[in-house]
C-alpha cells in the first residue's frame, strides 16, 4: 500500500462478493489500517501486562509458602506426575505454534490453512481440558486432595498440605480460566474466519490480539509446570 | 475534511498532507516462513524434554556417583529453562523481534514491577528470621526489645534510647565536651548530659502537638507509652514484665532453606 487512501473510513466501495479483510476500512479517527492495527495491539499488550501481573500474585503466593513450608511443597509435588504435565506443556506449545501459523496464514492469505490452523488450535485447547480434568483433577479431588478446608486424603505427610492443594488449584484453576477464554475468543475469530474470510493480508487485528492471549496462556504455563511438577 | 484531500490529485508527490511523516513505508507484519516457526516449535519442545531430565538430575547424581548438588540448584535451572523458553515465545510466536519495540517495553516494565513484587517479598521473608530472633525477647518500656548488640560487640540490656544514653555517658567520660575537658568521673559525665537533656526542653514541650494522644490504642505493649526512667533498665530481661502475647512461639521460625 504505497498511497495513502484517506477518509474512506466505513465506507465500503468493493462489492459485498470481497472477502471481509478487503472490505474493511479503520475505524474513522485512524489514518491507515496499520495505524489502528498498532494502537489496537499495543493496548492488547497492555492487557497482557496486567494479566502478568495477575499472575505475579500466584507467583508470589506459591514463593512465599514453599519458603515457609518446603516439606509440604516437596510432598504435593510428588503427588503430580510429570509426565501429564509434560503432555499439556507439548499440547500448548503446539498450539501456541499453530497459532503463529494461523497468523501467517493471514498475512499470505492462505485462508484454507488459517481455519484449519485454528481449528488444531481449538483441538489441542481441549485436550488440555481432557488432560487436567481426567488425570489431574478428577482424581485428586476424588482422594480427598482438595485446597484449604475441603481437604479430607488420609495419608497426607505434612500438616501444611492443604496450602500446597490450595495454591495448586488457584494457580491452575486461574490458567485454565484463562484457557477457556482464549479458547472462545479463538473460536470466535474462527467463526468469523469461516463465515465471512474477516482475516488476510490487510487486516487480521482481532487474530492477532486472540494469538497474542493465547501465548500468553502458553507463557503462563512454561512456568506453572516446573514449578508445580518439577522442582521437588 | 480528509475526503476532499483525495478526491483532488495530489500535486506535491514530495508532500503528502495525510502522512506528513511518511509513516506508511514503516515494514509492518513480519512473515516468519513456516520452516522457521517448526524450528521455534522444536526448540521449545526439546527444552521442554530437557527440563522434565533434568528435574530428576539431583537425585540421580546422588545415587549413582554420590555427589550432593545444593537443593536450590534444581529450582534455578527449572526456572532458568523455563525463561528461555518464555523468551523464544516472546520474541517469535508474539513477535516482539519484528514488532512494534514499544509493546516490548511494555512487557519489560511489566517484568520489571513482577521484580520488584517478588524482590521485596523475598526482602521481606528471607530476613524475617532476624526479626523474629529480636522479637523473641521481652519488650520493655521505651518501645525496644530486650537490648542491643553493638558492631564492636558490645552489648547493652534495655531500652534502645537508654543504650544511646549510656554510650554518649561513656564518651563523655573519655572525651569530655568542648567546655569540660575529660576524662570525666560518672557523676561528671552525666551532669553534662542533664546540661544538654534539658536545653531547649521547656520550650520545646510548649510546641509539642497532642493530636491523636487521646486516641485508644490497642494490641500494643502495655506500658510503651509510659516514659521510662532514665537509666532504669532493672526490669529489661524481667519475666515478668514481659507480654506473653507478643513473645514469638518458638516454633514458628521459618525455615530459610528451600527444599
Amino acid at each position: 500500500m504505497t498511497a495513502i487512501d484517506p477518509g474512506t473510513a466505513g465506507e465500503n466501495k468493493l462489492s459485498s462478493n470481497a472477502p471481509g479483510w478487503e472490505r474493511y476500512k479503520q475505524a474513522e479517527h485512524f489514518r491507515t489500517q496499520e495505524d489502528e492495527f498498532d494502537a489496537c495491539t499495543q493496548g492488547f499488550w497492555l492487557f497482557l501486562a496486567t494479566e502478568v501481573l495477575l499472575f505475579a500474585g500466584l507467583f508470589c503466593f506459591y514463593a512465599i509458602y514453599r519458603l515457609k513450608y518446603p516439606e509440604a511443597f516437596a510432598n504435593g509435588s510428588h503427588y503430580l506426575d510429570p509426565f501429564y504435565g509434560g503432555l499439556n506443556t507439548v499440547v500448548l506449545l503446539v498450539s501456541s505454534f499453530t497459532v503463529a501459523m494461523a497468523i501467517r496464514c493471514a498475512q499470505i492469505n492462505n485462508q484454507r490453512w488459517l481455519n484449519i490452523n485454528l481449528v488444531i488450535t481449538l483441538i489441542c485447547a481441549f485436550l488440555f481440558f481432557f488432560i487436567k480434568l481426567t488425570f489431574e483433577y478428577i482424581p485428586k479431588l476424588s482422594q480427598g486432595k482438595a485446597p484449604g478446608a475441603f481437604f479430607s486424603y488420609p495419608y497426607a505427610h505434612d500438616p501444611h498440605e492443604p496450602l500446597w492443594w490450595s495454591m495448586y488449584y488457584m494457580a491452575t484453576g486461574v490458567h485454565a480460566l484463562h484457557v477457556l477464554i482464549g479458547a472462545s475468543l479463538l473460536g470466535f475469530v474462527l467463526f468469523r474466519s469461516v463465515t465471512k474470510q474477516a482475516y488476510g493480508p490487510k487486516h487480521f487485528t482481532l487474530l492477532e490480539n486472540a494469538g497474542l492471549y493465547w501465548h500468553l496462556v502458553d507463557l503462563i504455563w512454561i512456568f506453572l509446570f516446573p514449578l508445580l511438577y518439577l522442582i521437588h | 475534511m480528509a475526503h476532499d484531500h483525495a478526491a483532488q490529485p495530489d500535486a506535491d508527490q514530495e508532500f503528502n498532507p495525510v502522512d506528513p511523516h511518511g509513516h506508511h513505508e514503516r515494514i509492518h507484519h513480519h512473515v516468519y516462513s513456516w520452516q522457521f516457526l517448526t524450528v521455534v516449535l522444536f526448540i521449545l519442545l526439546f527444552f521442554t524434554f530437557l527440563t522434565i531430565v533434568v528435574s530428576d538430575a539431583e537425585s540421580w547424581l546422588v545415587k549413582s556417583i554420590a555427589i550432593t548438588i545444593p537443593d536450590y540448584v534444581n529450582a534455578l535451572i527449572a526456572m532458568f529453562i523455563a525463561t528461555i523458553k518464555a523468551t523464544f515465545v516472546l520474541l517469535f510466536f508474539m513477535g516482539l523481534r519484528r514488532g512494534n519495540p514499544m509493546n516490548g517495553m511494555i512487557f519489560l516494565f511489566t517484568l520489571f514491577a513482577f521484580a520488584m513484587f517478588l524482590g521485596f517479598t523475598a526482602l521481606d521473608l528471607l530476613n524475617r528470621g532476624h526479626v523474629y530472633e529480636y522479637k523473641a525477647h521481652s519488650i520493655v518500656a521505651g518501645g525496644t526489645g530486650v537490648g542491643i548488640t553493638l558492631p564492636s560487640g558490645a552489648s547493652f540490656q534495655g531500652p534502645i534510647t537508654a543504650s544511646a544514653r549510656e554510650r554518649e555517658i561513656e564518651r563523655l567520660m573519655a572525651e569530655g565536651s568542648p567546655d569540660h575537658p575529660g576524662p570525666l568521673s560518672r557523676e561528671g559525665a552525666e551532669h553534662i548530659w542533664e546540661l544538654h537533656f534539658h536545653e531547649g526542653h521547656e520550650e520545646h514541650h510548649a510546641t509539642l502537638s497532642t493530636a491523636n494522644q487521646h486516641i485508644r490504642r490497642t494490641g500494643l505493649t502495655p506500658g510503651l507509652f509510659i516514659p521510662a526512667e532514665h537509666g532504669d533498665v532493672s526490669h529489661a530481661a524481667d519475666p515478668e514484665h514481659a507480654d506473653p502475647e507478643h513473645a514469638e512461639p518458638a516454633n514458628d521460625q521459618p525455615a530459610a532453606n528451600p527444599h
